[in-house]
């Protein structure tokens, strides 16, 4: 039979190794300065290092930068040698790795600039947002071409992970990303309100779906048997878990928005869909656990199993309780809470984190030709790192249970039992000291790996290329070749897999976001909700760029203790106006929809440059630059014409009306405070932050 | 755990040297994902078609008041997809067997029940010609005889507090002193001189002087001008306590910075 002879590239999987530690380093460390700002609030160190900021920073980073690139760097190894070819194009490669890189760089510079849509793990503005399709498109090619070109028959399970991956990330992306660009840097939502929550959150939760859950399942496919040097357990399913996860995945996202304003059809779908998820997410942990089967003793020596298995038995701990905390009951204690926060952890540290750790281990050797440094030290880092996250996870699902209870508790009388809401946020504060010492643990795992692979780098010499051999897929005699129906003939036909696949995606993004768009009775309008005055606009954006969203919700659920400390529940039409919206999904500050002329502007005005000297013991980083620094209302006209382009009713000609407007309304605020003692200018930040945040709510509000 | 053992058949192909085996499913896997399908389905029929399940509205308007039975109303147009399930009209808008159940309950209930459940609902002309025409049930509607599920809204203007005069016993005092050195003086100062709030030590008062009328103050607030309503946050001994440590401690010293006189000059 005729043969032919390639090389497989290991350049590009050196790339994206280097780039997976380095991120991975920095993702953890932001994570840890975080972590400390919570007890600690004076390290909010100044205007770009505030909590609000480098939150974001984190999520991307860890996300984006460190799993990004370790998928990338799993991809690229495996890719090749499944589908027995060189990459489709070298060319591509680079420019994948080289504009990756570039989007992680851009995304921190912006992300501590405060330029941000505050869309969660969408915070990237339009310019980034458009490149980062751009790169994923190259993928694409790189990857199609690869599997058009290769000497495999079949597609392996990994490479059906890989597929859905491709596709169902370029189709949220690009969806949840339709902005109207205000200026280089600076855009609006295209969705408004309850169209904007569910779009985010069908993106937002099939992010880790499709960016944190298929493609690292399709690592495990690969590295686990090779690893465990078993077979895989069931080819059949692999099927079927892989079907029944991807088609049910994408409903689910309305799990994140339970008891909010959107419609009840949306929750009802958004948790049966979850429940219906644990069986094919345990069909993959099965699948990675039954294939160590007769490798178990190797698993008390080999570090990598022993990551493995305990990354493979975190993806099944977070995948039970996702959907149990997508029942209503359950949803109503956790969410908003530190619950959420440690369920995340559990997938992040375990699954994704883990995962990562045993797949370096197993190849750096591999691409250095030599054998690890130190399997002593390896194992360290497995221990240091499991109990990084006992020690994160416990404190923390202690915390969100106890402030969750705390929130809800009525005292005999039937009135609040902890109406002053910074009385629930004191008693988490060693709850979270122990958090640091989890994340500590967990970094110091983390730098221990990094030595260790130094070693081993520099023991061995990087193989740059790697010759193999195979037949061509065209060789094959026709009447040699077995016929094959079913599943196996679909895994001989990338483009028909493709479409596929990507009619199982659709079908559920299509009818859990159309029916926003359609029925008008999903959103029922509200005659007295008016849009924000010019000056509320802009003090909007300073909320939008402080953050101030990651700590803050604006949504009032409909529970009896909540429109007690909170007022009256929210309302769908009362979010018409807002691009994009600002529910939050975090309430590590009290909710602030009905914050509205519930203090005078002097108490903003005071809290803002110190919280602690309104609300002694508040964990709230200060903000006094913003009683400093002049407001630039220089974009108000593109902003006035850019909201109205997508649906906001200011009249033709506002534009030019606008800044006057503004002045008036900031005039009567510094009145107001100058009342009050305080002399400032109309013309400073803090004025519009405290118009947006007196009208707050208030359009609905009794008088 | 499954219900065999595995066959461990090897499959004929390899992948980069990896083998694949072709076991059954576990049978207890099988039965779990069975098991969250019917689930689904009857949460879905719970929820969504028959309208069994209440809406979370519904739901908090038990909350709020358990004998609350929702009002009928029309809502049609997006079938399943409407803003709230639909627990009153099924698809082509035909009455769902829980509405029918309703409707014989009105159509079975005594008289008087159905004319106060019309007065409930009637606009005011309406509720003056029942009047007219039933002078004696509409006495007996007006005494709450019927009780209406009322909607959840503000309090009224009544405070809990009857004290006409501070306490002035020591107890209450320090209490009051301890709350408001931690909850007020943001706003009135450590002193009671005053800040973003107004001064408490002078004999000038914006909202009032006497025992109730700061009491009342403290319930309610001012919205308009910041001051917050503490009825939700404060027990109603405390209120007592803190506005007893400010007429009777508070006022008539003169400290330091104090703000310039607001409002009346109590007599």
């Amino acid at each position: 039979m005729e043969v032919e002879k390639f090389r497989y590239d290991n350049q590009i999987v050196r790339m994206f190794l280097f780039a997976t530690i380095l991120w991975g380093i920095v993702g953890f460390i932001v994570g840890l300065l975080i972590a400390l700002q919570l007890p600690f609030p004076g390290l909010n160190l100044s205007e770009a290092l505030t909590f609000g900021r480098l939150r974001p920073l984190h999520t991307n980073a860890v996300i984006f930068a460190f799993v990004g690139n370790g998928i990338f760097l799993g991809y690229y190894y495996s890719a090749q040698r499944l589908l027995k070819t060189r990459n489709f194009s070298d060319l591509l490669s680079r420019i994948h790795f080289w504009g990756w890189q570039l989007i992680i760089v851009s995304a921190a510079l912006t992300l501590l600039a405060g330029v941000t849509t505050s869309k969660e793990y969408a915070e990237l503005e339009w310019p980034i947002d458009i490149a980062i399709a751009l790169v994923w498109v190259v993928w694409g090619i790189n990857m199609i071409g690869t599997i058009l070109k290769r000497r495999e028959k079949h597609m392996y399970v990994a490479i059906w992970f890989y597929i859905s991956t491709l596709i169902t990330v370029a189709v949220l992306h690009i969806v949840n990303s339709f902005e109207m660009p205000v200026s280089f840097l600076k855009s609006y939502s295209l969705y408004a309100g309850v169209q904007d929550a569910l779009v985010q959150w069908w993106y937002g939760h099939n992010a880790v779906a499709f960016f944190l859950t298929t493609p690292v399942l399709g690592l495990m496919y690969y590295y686990m048997p090779k690893a465990a040097e078993r077979p895989v357990y069931s080819y059949k399913l692999s099927i079927i878990h892989f079907w029944a996860l991807i088609f049910i995945y994408i409903w689910a996202g309305p799990h994140h928005l339970l008891y909010s304003s959107t419609p009840d059809w949306a929750q009802s779908l958004g948790t049966v869909f979850s429940i219906m998820l644990i069986a094919p997410s345990w069909g993959g942990m099965l699948n990675g656990l039954l294939t160590l089967r007769g490798a178990w003793d190797r698993v008390r020596t080999d570090p990598v199993l022993k990551f493995f298995v305990v990354a493979v038995t975190a993806y099944g701990m977070a995948t039970f309780e996702g959907p149990m905390l997508s029942i209503k009951s359950v949803n109503a204690l956790s969410h908003f809470t530190d619950w959420t926060i440690a369920h995340v952890h559990v997938g992040a540290l375990g699954w994704n984190g883990f995962f990562i750790f045993g797949m370096i281990y197993w190849l750096t050797p591999r691409l250095y030709n030599t054998k690890l440094f130190s399997t002593k030290m390896a194992n360290a880092h497995f221990w240091l790192g499991t109990l990084g996250i006992l020690f994160y996870v416990i404190p923390i699902y202690w915390a969100g249970i106890t402030q969750g209870l705390m929130w809800k508790q009525f005292t005999a009388d039937g009135v609040l039992q902890y109406p002053n809401f910074l009385e629930t946020v004191l008693q988490l504060i060693p709850m979270y000291m122990l958090r640091v010492i989890g994340g500590s643990l967990y970094i110091a795992g983390a730098l221990l790996g990094v030595i260790n692979l130094v070693r081993t780098i520099r023991a061995g010499s990087f193989v740059r290329e790697v010759e193999a051999e195979a037949p061509p897929l065209r060789a094959v005699n026709p009447g040699e070749e077995k016929t094959y129906w079913g599943h196996r003939w679909l895994e001989s036909r990338p483009v028909q897999f493709t479409v596929l696949a990507f009619v199982a995606i659709a079908i559920g993004s299509v009818i859990m976001n159309v029916p926003m768009f359609v029925i008008e009775s999903n959103i029922p309008t509200i005659a007295s909700v008016k849009p924000y005055t010019p000056l509320e606009v802009e003090g909007r954006d300073i909320y939008i760029r402080e953050g101030c969203v990651g700590c803050h919700s604006q949504m009032v659920r409909p529970f009896r203790n909540e429109t007690e400390r909170y007022g009256e529940y929210s309302k769908a039409g009362e979010y018409v106006y807002d691009h994009p919206f600002l529910w939050g999904s975090k309430r590590t500050g009290p909710d602030l929809l009905r914050v509205g002329r519930k203090y005078p502007d002097a108490w903003h005005y005071n809290h803002m440059f110190d919280p602690r000297t309104m609300s002694p013991g508040s964990i709230m980083p200060p903000y006094p630059w913003l009683l400093e620094k002049k407001l630039d209302y220089s974009s108000l006209g593109s902003k006035i014409s850019s909201l109205r382009a997508i649906g906001v009713p200011y009249p033709e000609g506002f534009e030019s009306k606008a800044p006057a407007e503004l002045k008036t309304q900031a005039e009567g605020i510094a009145a107001n405070l100058s009342a009050s003692g305080l002399k400032t200018s109309w013309d400073r930040e803090i004025i519009a932050l405290i118009a947006y945040l007196q009208r707050l709510g208030t359009d609905i509000k009794a008088e | 755990m499954s219900d065999k053992k595995p066959k461990d058949e090897v499959l004929h192909h390899d992948f980069d040297g990896i083998q694949e085996y072709d076991n059954d499913l576990p049978g207890w896997w099988k039965k779990l994902f069975y098991l969250t399908i019917i689930f689904a389905v009857i949460y879905v029929l719970h929820y969504m078609v028959l309208g069994t399940g209440d809406s979370q509205r519904v739901e908090y308007m038990k909350e709020i008041d358990p004998n609350y039975t929702e009002p009928m109303v029309e809502l049609s147009g997006g079938g399943v997809f409407n803003r709230y399930t639909s627990p009153y009209l099924a698809d082509q808008d035909n009455l769902t067997p829980r509405v029918r159940a309703e409707l014989q309950r009105i159509v079975d209930a005594p008289f008087e029940e159905q004319m106060y459940r019309a007065m409930s609902k009637a606009t005011p002309d309406q509720l003056n010609k029942l009047k007219a025409v039933f002078p004696e049930l509409y006495t007996q509607f007006e005494s709450g005889a019927f009780a209406a599920p009322a909607a959840p809204a503000a309090s009224a203007g009544a405070i809990a507090s009857t004290l006409t005069e501070p306490l002035t016993d020591a107890g209450a005092l320090a209490a009051g002193k301890q709350l408001f050195e931690t909850q007020c003086f943001t706003c009135h100062g450590k002193a009671g001189e005053g800040g973003i709030g107004p001064n408490l030590t002078d004999d000038y008062w914006i909202h009032g002087g006497t025992m109730q009328e700061v009491l009342h103050t403290i319930y309610k607030g001012v919205p308009a001008k910041g001051m917050i309503s503490w009825e939700k946050t404060l027990t109603p001994e405390q209120m007592d306590n803190v506005a007893s440590y400010v007429l009777v401690k508070l006022h008539g010293t003169n400290p330091p910075n104090g703000k310039a006189p607001e409002g009346k000059k109590a007599e």
